[in-house]
């Protein structure tokens, strides 16, 4: 004689057969999948590089402040000469440093500047010329040309760590202050 | 009459028509949002490149190298200081579409120290927004 499984068990063992098999609730798992590998990782790499894209606009303009400072200032005027050792002085360099600091309210030691600011030097012909020599002396057009390049570094720390997205930011501004 | 509304039930006829309405009204939500951030974004540049106009004026025509105030060829205006010639120019540059436009305050001194410029924008496309954005120079 067969042996007849109890009605409640046969009962649940068709119903999980149903439950299982179905297709009832794909499309809420596929819209899962979706939203945790696909959608919700697009918005957070979006906003990051939103936040990126501004930091590094904020920080180019920063430096093009301390530029700005470098040319006009009366510190840098009289404290940028080609034949000292250094050529930006101290007085002038931190100028610079703080007016990039103080444009746009960096919180202090957000940024780092380099140790010492590079001048580059051309003559009228836009061709260089070692800075401390004379254009009309090397019989190339003068006047001497003296540029100054004027650079701060920043962290960005993302708030999710993708590879792509690069963890420091570099600010740099040419200017010609002679 | 059973029947008849059973078979309507199972009806499917219609149906991308009616998700392609839900999809659609989602698609509009999502290009107008970008329409909107794009603007947002387009101002919130035209504004940095304002305040900074106005803060590389000041610094130009800063109080030590020009002690009787900006050069009358850079500023049209009848009784021209530093921040209002500063902001003058600003707003020229760049500005002429905000609606409250740039501001300059000199601090500090006198002759002043310091010029801090701001620029805000009420921006009104779906919902309103409210950018500022702002810049302080050093004028010595």
């Amino acid at each position: 004689m067969k042996r007849q499984l109890p009605s409640f068990v046969s009962r649940l063992v068709r119903w999980h057969r149903r439950d299982l098999l179905g297709d009832d609730g794909s499309v809420a798992v596929e819209l899962g999948l979706l939203a945790s590998f696909f959608l919700v990782p697009l918005l957070l790499g979006i906003i990051q590089y939103g936040l990126y894209f501004n930091a590094t606009q904020s920080l180019a303009a920063a430096t093009r402040v301390g530029a700005e400072y470098a040319r006009d200032s009366t510190t840098c005027q009289s404290g940028i000469q080609i034949l000292l050792s250094p050529p930006v002085s101290a007085a002038c360099n931190t100028g610079i440093q703080t007016a990039i600091k103080n444009s746009m309210n960096y919180p202090s030691g957000a940024l780092t500047f380099p140790a010492s600011l590079p001048l580059t030097c051309q003559c009228d012909d836009q061709t260089a010329i070692t800075c401390g020599n004379s254009c009309a002396a090397a019989s190339r057009p003068a006047p001497n040309r003296v540029f100054v390049t004027i650079s701060a570094t920043q962290t960005f720390t993302p708030f999710v760590a993708l590879w792509t997205v690069p963890t420091t930011i570099n600010g740099v501004t040419d200017i010609r202050i002679q | 009459m059973t029947r008849k509304r059973s078979s309507l039930c199972r009806d499917e006829d219609g149906e991308v028509a009616v998700e392609g309405a839900v999809t659609m009204l989602a698609l509009m939500f999502l290009i107008l949002g970008s329409v909107q951030f794009g603007l947002v974004f387009w101002n919130w540049n035209t504004m940095l490149l304002a305040v900074e106009e106005a803060g590389r004026y000041a610094m130009l025509y800063n109080p030590t190298n020009y002690p009787s105030g900006p050069p009358a060829a850079s500023c049209s205006l009848a009784s021209p200081t530093l921040a209002t010639c500063a902001q003058a120019w600003g707003n020229q540059n760049w500005g002429n579409n905000f609606g409250s436009g740039v501001s300059c305050t000199a601090s500090g001194g006198p002759p002043a120290t310091t010029m801090t410029c701001t620029a805000t924008y009420t921006f009104s496309f779906i919902n309103s927004i409210s950018l500022s954005r702002g810049i302080q120079v050093p004028l010595i």
